[in-house]
């Protein structure tokens, strides 16, 4: 299934290489557009960042996948406030060889939304259904099936006791008896169905190629063609400079990677000012009896009560993730050594906030700052006094939320501690970053158009979450491929 | 002046090259402040079982060096500097460099950072704990 062995992987690159068209990023933006334009008969060379890692070489969120999978080993933290850490896959495939797979279809109003306020032609819930519907069916998106794990038979105990609409998410896993090679991770078996297992083997299978371990450093316009500076060469050895010939680019590093791309090649305008994510507060909560199968899996039940405002969900509570969690209470640490197994971690999402994404003089790395507004902090504050309401009334007997409080919440009335998140104190995190590059019509302040071509720059595109024009309040990762999907079907003049 | 394995002199301890040496110095200083930390953390947070303590401190702090060397370069650049600072403001806590001192002292001077009232301080702490209770708890050494 992996495509480790595929010939359309280049292992030696010629100093020079030229393509039709060159697609900077693997995951699931670049694979799904590398997918449909190599089936079109196109000539396509997918150029990607991080290195092959197959699917089966290190377990689903232990330390080894951080190490080999994410960007700048998973440590990676946005400025502003309150502090944000958020996680980027680079890898071939991307953030869909380390995600839960979770699949949501945008919401409706958010398309009507982006459709009405940015302009854009053709993205209403009915223009996405066939993008939608395809995906699915090619990913075999579904519910997980079997029993639900303990951990989230809690959120839905919590959920029932106080009327709260809930749900157990699709994903886009794929059960059968592959699971015992790459270890399960959502709450039924089946194994992760990534881009390097479907839309990028494909893509290969119909004639396109892969160059990972290539970082491309600048896009220059010379003539017709697009002339790409890439350092080549696997972590730890001493890169090689390449230079790529293309007539055409689409750009797809995640919604950090593109906009410094795009403003170290000089195109700046509106580009990486309005990053959004979705901000997640955890809660650790304790519960009596044992809930927690210690098998690092991504539990699915969510509650949706206050969508779109906010979800609750469940997150991958392991022993090194909930000593991770407990370092907010020392007094408390021990817990990890005698509890653990009746522990486990929720979260509180909220969407909101603005940042920008900027390059630092003399410095690889961009710099991200963001920063959620009062009004942000209040939704925020507001959904994790409803989530640790929803915990307690499943039975928890403490509450350990990522704030500094100064102990646990043991009762429904020290709920409103919670009241005010202090902004200094308050610890967040994110696996969800769009919108630095918005999509929008005639006449809006944003770098690409309504199909993602890049305005004043031919024959450049940006096919990522980048593309998002606000938050899409749901795991977007289905949004994104559906957005790149109709826009690459656009390009062939196929939609 | 010695060459190296491809050719190009190679920088050696004579005075000449007194920028380079300091730079050696200066990261064995790190290095050093680093596992001073690991070792006073995983002693309070962690219970470290005897017979193979050596290896398991071994394998904290080459991960938590090689999560350093991973972070964003702007960072890392901070990060190095606040650990030369840590490690000088031993000094005035016990008299002291830190990774020269007991471990009471070493604790208490974690403690007053963790607690301190800038938050560059408290993130300091908290980003060496992360680093070393992810390694310690994650089973089976990944």
């Amino acid at each position: 299934m992996g495509i480790e062995d595929h010939s359309g992987l280049i292992d030696r690159c010629a100093e020079r290489i030229a393509c039709e068209i060159a697609v900077v990023g693997s995951g699931p933006g670049g694979a799904v557009t590398a997918d449909l334009l190599a089936k079109a008969g196109r000539d396509v060379l997918v150029i990607e960042e991080g290195p092959l890692v197959p699917a089966s070489a290190c377990r689903p969120y232990s330390r080894d996948e951080m190490e080999r999978k994410y960007r700048n080993g998973g440590v990676t933290v946005g400025l502003g406030g309150p502090k944000v850490t958020y996680a980027e896959g680079c890898c071939v495939g991307g953030g869909s060889e380390v995600n839960a797979g979770l699949y949501y279809r945008t919401p409706g109003d958010v398309l009507e939304r982006w459709s009405r306020e940015f302009r854009i032609e053709g993205i209403t819930f009915d223009h996405l259904a066939p993008h939608f519907e395809t995906i699915e069916k090619q990913l075999g998106v579904g519910e997980t099936r079997g029993e639900i794990s303990p951990q989230s038979a809690k959120l839905r105990e919590g959920a029932r006791r106080l009327g709260f609409s809930s749900l157990n998410s699709l994903t886009s896993f794929r059960a059968g008896a592959e699971m015992a090679t790459a270890g399960g991770t959502a709450d039924g078996d089946g194994q992760r169905a990534s881009m390097s297992r479907t839309y990028l083997r494909w893509a290969l299978d119909a004639g396109a190629r892969l160059l990972a371990d290539t970082r491309v450093q600048t896009l220059r316009r010379e003539g017709d063609r697009w002339r790409l500076r890439v350092l080549h060469g696997s972590r730890g050895a001493t890169p090689r400079r390449v230079e790529i010939a293309a007539d055409h680019v689409f750009v797809a590093g995640g919604a950090v990677q593109t906009p410094a791309l795009l403003r170290r090649s000089g195109i700046k305008r509106h580009v990486g000012n309005s990053l959004g994510l979705h901000a997640t507060l955890k809660i650790t909560a304790r519960f009596r009896d044992e809930i927690n199968r210690g098998n690092g899996g991504v539990p699915t039940w969510a509650i949706d009560e206050f969508a779109p405002r906010s979800y609750f969900t469940c997150a991958v509570s392991s022993r090194e993730y909930l000593a991770l969690e407990m370092l907010q209470y020392p007094e408390h640490f021990d817990e990890i050594e005698h509890n653990w197994r009746r522990m486990g971690i929720y979260s509180a999402r909220v969407s909101g906030g603005r940042g920008y994404v900027r390059n630092l003089p003399g410095f690889r790395d961009p710099l991200v700052w963001f920063r959620l507004s009062d009004r942000d902090l209040a939704e925020l504050s507001e959904a994790s006094q409803q989530l640790g309401s929803c915990l307690l009334a499943a039975g928890a007997e403490a509450l350990f939320p990522s704030v500094v409080l100064g102990g646990p919440i043991e009762s429904a009335e020290q709920l409103s501690r919670l009241a005010r998140l202090p902004r200094r104190a308050t610890n967040l995190m994110t696996i969800h970053l769009f919108s630095s590059c918005p999509m929008g019509g005639e006449g809006t302040p944003c770098p690409t158009d309504s199909f993602g071509a890049v305005r004043g720059a031919e024959q450049l595109h940006v096919a990522d979450a980048s593309l998002l024009c606000t938050a899409p309040t749901v795991n977007p990762q289905a949004t994104i491929m559906a957005i790149a999907r109709r826009n690459a079907l656009h390009f062939l003049g196929a939609l | 002046m010695r060459r190296g394995p491809d050719g190009p002199p190679r920088p050696t301890c004579s005075r000449e090259h007194g920028p380079a040496k300091t730079e050696e110095l200066a990261l064995s200083l790190f290095e050093k402040t680093v596992e001073g930390i690991c070792d006073s953390i995983l002693q309070s947070r962690c219970q470290v079982p005897p017979e193979d303590a050596d290896a398991r401190r071994t394998e904290v702090v080459q991960y938590v060096l090689a999560q350093h060397g991973r972070m964003p370069d702007y960072l890392r650049l901070a990060f190095r500097l606040a650990t030369w600072g840590f490690e000088l403001a031993g000094l005035a806590h016990g008299g002291r460099v830190f990774h020269r001192a007991a471990h009471p002292s070493r604790w208490r001077q974690i403690e007053s950072w963790r607690g301190g009232p800038v938050p560059v301080t408290r993130d300091f702490i908290r980003f060496y704990e992360s680093l070393i209770v992810q390694c310690w708890y994650a089973p089976n050494g990944n």
